[in-house]
């Protein structure tokens, strides 16, 4: 595990200027300013421990075999299908799937498909 | 959604003098520090910083808080700040017993605090998408 701890500042988003050659130095605010349409994942430490699995959930065994795991960050369901592999799928809290399809093989590999 | 503006933290001898709202510590004051306290609490859980305070915020004029209850009182703030930050600036008062008016605004300077360091925190995160990683977008 590694500890993931967010930064703390005073003044966020504060940034030193020093001018080349005269070495004058200045103090800016810079933040982005690209008028987004989706904000993005902050990288922060729920995102990192989540990483590692140190992450909230409930699981639950269906009926049908499978098997449901809820977080604060979506939805995984795990099948065992009829050919020996297994599907994940996480549907997001965004609404977005993302699904990891593993198959053993005849010769002995594992085989990992995203889709 | 807890309004962090409503902290009381300029509470004078005057206020005590005159009898003013702000001169009394009563049920409003601990609903509001609990409430702060709750909302930090959740926020905070959800940021990755499970605090686990226990609040109570239903203070009625004629409770009767019990030792017990201010001790949890105080040791909430004293959970969020050793779970997230804890300034140099303020100390948290070690006891509700003869709290006067620099101990009650300092707890709520301390909520306050622990609030703007919180949203600093946040201005401060990077997201997805908005820097680079070994020359690939991350």
């Amino acid at each position: 595990m590694k500890d993931f701890i967010d930064r703390l500042s005073t003044k966020p988003n504060r940034y030193k200027l020093t001018e080349e050659g005269t070495g004058k130095v200045s103090y800016a605010k810079v933040e982005r300013a690209d008028v987004p349409t989706r904000e993005g994942t902050p990288l922060n430490r729920a995102a990192f421990l989540a990483l590692q699995g140190m992450e909230g959930s409930t699981t639950v065994f269906n009926a049908n075999g499978s098997i449901g795991e809820t977080s604060t960050t979506g939805k995984t369901v795990t099948e065992f299908l009829a050919d020996g592999s297994i599907r994940e799928t996480f549907t997001g809290v965004s609404g977005m799937v993302v699904r990891k399809t593993t198959s053993f093989q005849a010769d002995g590999s594992i085989r990992e498909v995203i889709s | 959604m807890f309004d962090f503006n409503s902290l009381i933290l300029d509470r004078t001898e005057a206020d005590v003098a005159r009898g003013t709202a702000k001169g009394f510590y009563n049920a409003t004051d601990l609903n509001r520090v609990e409430g702060a306290v709750l909302e930090l609490n959740n926020i905070l859980f959800d940021a990755g910083y499970p605090i686990g305070v226990q609040a109570k915020t239903d203070w009625l004029r004629t409770s009767l808080p019990t030792e017990e209850q201010m001790i949890r009182y105080l040791a909430n703030i004293q959970l969020l700040q050793r779970r997230f930050y804890k300034g140099k600036s303020v100390v948290l008062p070690s006891s509700m017993q003869w709290l006067g008016i620099i101990g009650a605004n300092d707890i709520e300077k301390i909520v306050k605090e622990l609030e703007e360091v919180r949203q600093g925190m946040v201005a401060n995160y990077v997201y997805c998408g908005t820097f680079d990683c070994g020359g690939e977008i991350v």
